[in-house]
């Protein structure tokens, strides 16, 4: 039987649990990225975003899950739960908003196809590839933000839901050892690891802990199933509440109201919740997740609805409760037990999420706990800013066009050399726009004075030129005959990086994080460098090219943005440093290597 | 929730709780430290360029250009010190000596070039008395600073 569609049912509670999650998102986005500029103001936009994005959702992802066990351990995490599918769907559009733009920032505008790229860029031997479990994670996300709608649980039906539901713990896991895999790859903090490891922890025996309680709780009410089955004392069922017992395993709610006994399913048509937790407000059972009402005696949510569970049969006799354990069929009428009214009631507060007003002392603490997780969330948010490795300084002048004259070289990767005042020469390494070498636009022009129009990327002195294409043009421009110096052989350690994203099109250009990114670029034909630095942080930055000093991207793609040693021959030609050296004598560090 | 369902959840997260720190502990336990050089392929002061200027001798001057990078130069009658102090690196820097300390935005004919200054600190011979130090973008085709080398 299928079910209309029919658009959120807001409410008070409602709109003030989703004004408080912007608000806590968006303090967490600004504080992330605030704190990132101020430590590296020449940061990129889309790594601020792509990393703040990221921090926020898996922060989010742990309070989402920290949810549900709270919960079972403490009814008065309840508020926090009556909209808790809203808080999902935040999570995965921050998850998917990260996600896209990883994708373009990393996958796009390269030789081969962005999916392709995704699943087959950060291969290698000894690796593995960390972006996949991130889309994963996103897919199953996805499954559950798109089915999250009452629609989809009707239609569905509860079970099924549920379980489906259920992902979200294989979709943590995944985004956990992406964050293994890939940022702490890269960022080696110890602060970082002991929050990835503590929020984890957390959650995992958070759910454990609840599931114990649950088991304990089970084993101790577990009735065996016979005709009649002694319940306990009556006394033991307050007024206006329930007695949840266990028979034959599964969960059955006793309820006390109005001097009259019933007994009903524990379990919510809506989404399972336990009714038994709940309370007799109005008449009504209320169910204490999302306050789905039933009628004690016959099971039928009150008319215009629809939901019905199944009832049981119950007599009282003197002083103790029977049920028979047989459900009857769901909306079965079943006459009351009558019993003496009870003139205590249970002062325990329920919090109703589409009434008005939360109980007084309910509201204080849901402020409280409200008030205890923007302090935490922002907290966690403000370590990953503060730990994260230091970016390297380098710029990109997006969308500034500028002239340059030179001559132009081709091999073995573009250049520009441009002739200094007063002596010498600048070389300006050439590359297209997106993940593309500039061969194809140079090579007609090798050796020749040309004028070109592009985009400056540098960093510590190397300098890079973004090339629009079409803008290369011969011009009466000279240059002095290159000089060559040869420095002797040299042993060196550091990592392949691609010459663009390194410079300064992306921050960071290097390490595992960025890995894939490199493999695409220099696919493409992007100058790949071997970035060297000692431990005073003083960098070089060096062309490397075959031992006959030739371009060799096709044969390092494996070894990109990975601890090498190369062994090789050293030049200078102007103000570059090359590095000539055969890619098969290239030495990937092991961990433990002197 | 119903029984089957507590029961797949809880079985679930058992699961989880017994593979999820293993492979965290893999992946953290095979993660390797940045490659750190033993020695560049060599000292990024060239081989004909003089010692830098002892900390605390020399002329020590400040110098920017308007909301410009602020740096700073040390010289004595024969090598000049500059270092960069704050902002963003200019592409392409040139230092130049030039014998008069003229304004205006481009590079006087008669300006000496000095090397370029890719970071850090950069010393180099000073190639005569008083004149103007000054600091040239060639990939942006402009002055990004100048200041009068007054000598003690």
């Amino acid at each position: 039987m299928g079910h209309a569609y029919r658009a959120v049912g807001w409410n008070r509670q409602k709109r003030i649990y989703d004004t408080t999650l912007a608000l806590g998102v968006g303090l967490c986005i600004a504080l992330f990225m605030a704190l990132t500029f101020a430590a590296n103001p020449l940061v990129t936009a889309e790594t601020l975003l792509i990393r703040a994005l990221a921090a926020s959702a898996f922060v989010l992802l742990h309070v989402i899950l920290s949810i549900g066990p709270l919960c079972r351990l403490d009814a008065r995490f309840l508020p926090l739960l009556y909209n808790r599918r809203h808080l999902g769907v935040a999570m995965f559009v921050l998850a998917l908003a990260h996600g896209a733009l990883a994708f373009v920032q990393f996958h796009a505008l390269g030789v081969i196809s962005p999916l392709e790229s995704l699943f087959t860029s950060d291969g290698g031997p000894g690796t593995i590839p960390f972006q996949p479990l991130g889309a994963a994670a996103l897919a199953l996300l996805f499954l559950m933000a798109a089915t999250s709608h009452d629609f989809w649980l009707r239609n569905l039906t509860p079970p099924t839901w549920k379980a489906l539901h259920m992902a979200v713990y294989v979709a943590y896991a995944l985004v956990v050892l992406h964050v293994a895999f890939g940022f702490l790859q890269a960022n080696t903090s110890p602060y970082l690891l002991g929050a990835t490891a503590t929020g984890a922890l957390w959650l995992l025996g958070l759910h454990l802990v609840a599931a114990q309680r649950e088991r304990t709780t089970d084993r101790a009410e577990q009735l065996a199933r016979g005709e009649w089955v002694d319940v306990g004392e009556l006394a033991s069922i307050p007024d206006g509440r329930a007695k949840t017992v266990n028979v034959g395993g599964e969960r059955v709610a006793i309820f006390r109201y109005d001097g009259k006994v019933s007994a009903l399913s524990s379990v919510c048509r809506h989404q399972n919740g336990p009714l038994g937790e709940g309370r007799v407000v109005d008449g009504c059972v209320v169910c204490p997740w999302h306050g789905y009402q039933y009628k004690p005696h016959d099971g039928c949510s009150p008319a215009p609805f629809t939901e019905r569970v199944p009832t049981f049969r119950v007599r009282v006799e003197g002083a103790r409760v029977f049920v028979d354990p047989r459900p009857l069929p769901p909306g079965t009428a079943v006459e009351p037990a009558h019993v003496a009214a009870q003139a205590q009631h249970d002062e325990r507060e329920l919090y109703v999420g589409y009434l008005p007003q939360s109980p007084p002392r309910q509201a204080r603490f849901t402020r409280g706990v409200v008030l205890a997780l923007f302090a935490a969330c922002l907290a966690a948010v403000a370590l990953v800013a503060l730990e994260q490795a230091p970016l390297r300084p380098g710029q990109f002048e997006f969308g500034v066009v500028r002239e340059f004259r030179g001559v132009l070289a081709s091999t073995p990767h573009p250049h520009l050399r441009v002739r200094r005042p007063g002596g010498g020469v600048s070389t300006y390494l050439l590359v297209a726009p997106g993940k593309h070498g500039a061969d194809e636009f140079v090579r007609e022009f090798d050796g020749r004075g040309v004028s070109l129009r592009g985009s400056l990327v540098h960093s510590g002195g190397s300098t890079m030129v973004e090339l629009e294409p079409g803008s290369v043009a011969l011009a009466d421009v000279a240059a002095p005959a290159p000089e060559v110096v040869e420095l002797g052989r040299v042993t060196l350690r550091g990592e392949i990086v691609d010459s663009k994203c390194h410079l300064g099109v992306m921050t960071p250009g290097e390490r595992r994080t960025h890995r894939a990114c490199a493999q695409l670029c220099i696919r493409g034909g992007i100058p790949p460098l071997f970035w060297v630095e000692d431990e005073r942080g003083a960098v070089q930055r060096l062309l490397l090219v075959g031992a006959n000093g030739e371009a060799v991207n096709e044969r390092v793609l494996e070894l990109v943005g990975v601890p090498l040693e190369i062994d090789g021959a050293l030049e200078q030609h102007d103000d570059w440093l090359v590095l000539r050296a055969d890619p098969a004598g290239y030495r990937r560090i092991q961990k433990g290597d002197s | 929730m119903n029984t089957p369902l507590r029961r797949r959840h809880a079985a679930l997260i058992t699961a989880l709780a017994l593979v999820l720190p293993i492979a965290f502990a893999a992946a953290i336990a095979t993660r390797q430290a940045p490659a750190v050089a033993r020695e560049l392929a060599f000292e990024p002061r060239p081989a004909n360029s003089p010692e830098p200027l002892p900390a605390g001798q020399g002329a020590l001057a400040l110098f920017r250009r308007a909301d410009g990078p602020l740096w700073q130069t040390r010289h004595d009658a024969t090598r000049i010190t500059i270092a960069q102090l704050d902002g963003p690196e200019a592409p392409d820097l040139l230092a130049y000596w030039t014998p008069r300390d003229a304004s205006g935005d481009k590079l006087p004919p008669d300006a000496v070039l000095l090397g370029p200054l890719p970071g850090g600190e950069r010393t180099f011979a000073r190639p005569g008395a008083g004149g103007a130090l000054v600091l040239f973008s060639l990939a942006h085709g402009e002055i990004i600073a100048r200041t009068a080398l007054e000598v003690r």
